[in-house]
């Protein structure tokens, strides 16, 4: 009776147990990995898992020691890592300061312009944010911007770049997804498939119509309220000459729009793109002797240690997931899922909103890798479409960055901003930022066709 | 509390001699000993970075304008690539970069951060790697001894691949041995915390 009652709620309780754990502080791979192991060890001993199965274990690492799409992670985190510790993002910042600088507002659209042109790079552990951060939050106070209105425009800026494509988020969604998708049957018998190149163009009508809404905030309140975002006077300007414009501004942006492009069309992998923009960047910032073989070897040695900490989510997540699902887990939240009223969107509404909520506890990257394999094959199974549930669960953890009190940009901003901008500020300044997530997902959630046009228009029929 | 924590750490400090303080400096000394080999192999391999980056970006001009080579480029960038995250676990965690929940963890005092290290070292992370290693040994050993090449594009060196599960599962015992002998040292000692 009471062994029955274990046996049917073993995936709710290793899930609690989970959270117990990691309020622990031990690193967040290693408890998933050990709740796991823990589980199993237990379920065998009461006759409830097959021990047999975590032989599995050994080949989803290899698995993933052999899966190309993840190539592009370190490769992207390089660039990352290169573009924080040169000056050519402050030169690009320095550069739009004095192009648009003279206008109301011109700073924070420049600012999260930066935002989108680093985005590639971005998306492990908040890496961007902390660029952008420090890059545009000390050159928009001094010129006498209103704290809120600061504090909101670095957490859009900063956070942005995770969801525009090829971003390493999306990167490792399509993966998830695609693993998701895999055991799925969809309502009529039909598999489902879904890729990263998908899941990217899906993706783009929806952040550009994010982005829309930022620049249409910023520039609202550069025209209502121009005090909150002054104009810097010309003296204050950063010089310019044609030369410069055209080295820290124009080559990069078509450089970046050749790659996206490139990738999008199919001509480059993306891996590719991201290898062959290492290598520019690599050759010219030596060439200006801003790195320096030392400088490099700090560069590499970081590279390994961020890739480290993702893969080893990963591993932890797999191992989580293939115990949880073995166990009946799954079946347990199809169940609970299936109760939901709304069917499938009543369901994808709870699942989005547990994920807002995990971000109190727990970073972007890791909330993708725990709640895409156990919710998503559900979803799939209720007829939903898989671009259309990546690009929604997307931006909801995009908006987690930003949710107070925990949100990585938040904590971030908290931890640099000078004393003058307090808490209070920061919470404001989000304030209508998050709204605007709000809106577009709603937005998403009323037309799912926004997300799934363009990649049916490109590869026909079912996407 | 402050003062006698300091009254007791001038007493105990010219007693070398005091054998419980004696082994607390041998495993200090272990820990530091271990952390520097882990450190040593990942400055090393962590050039591999660079090795990757540059297969990868090969892999286009192969493919378009020789023709071939392009499929040995990728699979060597990938052997790279899983070299540096498979290394890169046990160095990532020698510096602490590990992501921790850290509601709690922020506030904690040293002697409470070690035992929360010990513990989740010796009850969560190690059964888990010792389950991977048993899996991973015959697969390994099997794989070595037929010179095993990567499934698709046969190109040489998969076992290389596959034999880094084993480097995997040796730094990382490596570097749980540095933990716990720290964890140790900091539990008996709290002023010995490096944090």
């Amino acid at each position: 009776m009471i062994l029955e009652l274990l046996h049917q709620h073993f995936g709710l309780l290793m899930l609690a147990t989970l959270v117990v754990l990691l309020t622990t502080g031990f690193p967040v791979a290693f408890t998933l990995m050990g709740t796991a192991v823990g589980f199993a060890l237990l379920g065998s001993a009461l006759g409830f898992f097959d021990a047999h199965w975590l032989t599995a274990l050994a080949f989803r690492l290899l698995g993933l020691m052999n899966d190309d799409l993840l190539q592009a992670v370190p490769v992207f985190i390089y660039l990352g890592v290169i573009l924080q510790r040169t000056t050519l993002s402050t030169e690009l910042l320095e550069t739009m300061a004095g192009l648009f600088g003279g206008r109301a507002g011109g700073l924070g659209i420049s600012s999260i312009v930066l935002g989108v042109l680093l985005a590639p790079t971005t998306g492990v552990v908040g890496a961007t944010v902390l660029t952008i951060g420090l890059l545009t939050l000390p050159s928009m106070l001094a010129a006498g911007y209103d704290r809120r209105f600061a504090s909101g425009i670095v957490c859009c800026a900063g956070t942005l770049g995770t969801i525009i494509p090829p971003s390493i988020i999306l990167i490792i969604l399509s993966g998830q997804m695609r693993l998701a998708a895999r055991d799925v049957v969809a309502p009529g018998g039909s598999s489902i498939s879904v890729n990263f190149l998908q899941i990217s163009l899906g993706a783009l009508l929806p952040v550009a119509i994010l982005l829309c809404a930022y620049l249409a905030y910023a520039l609202g309140v550069a025209l209502l309220a121009p005090q909150a975002s002054p104009a810097i006077p010309s003296q204050q300007r950063p010089r310019l000459t044609f030369r410069r414009v055209v080295v820290s501004l124009v080559l990069p942006l078509g450089l970046i729009g050749l790659m996206l492009a490139s990738i999008l069309s199919g001509k480059l992998y993306t891996v590719e793109a991201a290898a062959i923009g290492a290598i520019v960047i690599t050759i010219y910032t030596m060439f200006r002797r801003e790195l320096t073989w030392k400088r490099l070897g700090e560069t590499v040695r970081e590279v390994m240690r961020l890739s480290a900490v993702v893969f080893t989510l990963m591993m932890g997540a797999t191992t989580f997931t293939l115990v949880f699902r073995i166990m009946g887990g799954d079946a347990t939240v199809t169940k609970l899922l299936a109760q939901i009223p709304g069917g499938l969107y009543g369901a994808t509404l709870l699942v989005l909103a547990l994920s807002l909520g995990l971000c109190l506890l727990l970073d972007a990257l890791e909330i993708l890798l725990v709640v895409v394999p156990l919710t998503m094959p559900t979803l799939l199974g209720l007829g939903g479409d898989p671009v259309w549930l990546a690009v929604m669960f997307a931006i909801t953890i995009q908006s987690g960055f930003m949710v107070p009190p925990s949100g990585f940009a938040i904590c971030f901003l908290r931890s640099v901003a000078p004393a003058e901008v307090t808490t209070q500020d920061i919470y404001l300044g989000v304030a209508p930022l998050l709204a605007i997530q709000v809106m577009v997902l709603t937005l998403l959630w009323t037309f799912p066709s926004i997300a799934t046009w363009l990649p049916k228009a490109v590869y026909g029929g079912h996407a | 509390m402050k003062e006698l924590e300091r009254n007791r750490e001038t007493v105990t400090a010219p007693q070398a001699m005091d054998p419980g303080s004696m082994l607390l400096d041998a495993l200090d000394r272990l820990a530091n000993a271990i952390e520097a080999v882990v450190d040593r192999i990942g400055r090393v391999m962590a050039w591999l970075v660079l090795v990757e980056v540059f297969l990868l970006f090969v892999q286009n001009p192969l493919r378009e304008y020789v023709g071939r080579g392009q499929f040995f480029a990728n699979d060597m960038g990938q052997l790279s690539h899983a070299a540096v995250f498979m290394i890169g676990v046990a160095y990532a965690w020698r510096w602490d970069r590990q992501v921790r929940v850290d509601l709690f963890y922020r506030s904690m005092g040293p002697r409470t951060k070690a035992v929360v290290n010990l513990l989740g070292t010796v009850f969560l992370l190690l059964p888990w790697l010792a389950l991977v290693t048993w899996d991973a040994v015959p697969t390994v050993i099997e794989s070595v001894q037929i010179v095993e090449r990567f499934p698709e594009t046969g190109s040489p060196g998969f076992f290389v691949l596959k034999s880094l599960l084993l480097a995997f599962a040796a730094t990382m015992s490596l570097q749980a041995a540095a933990v716990i002998a720290r964890s140790i040292v900091v539990i008996r000692d709290p002023s010995r915390s490096r944090a």
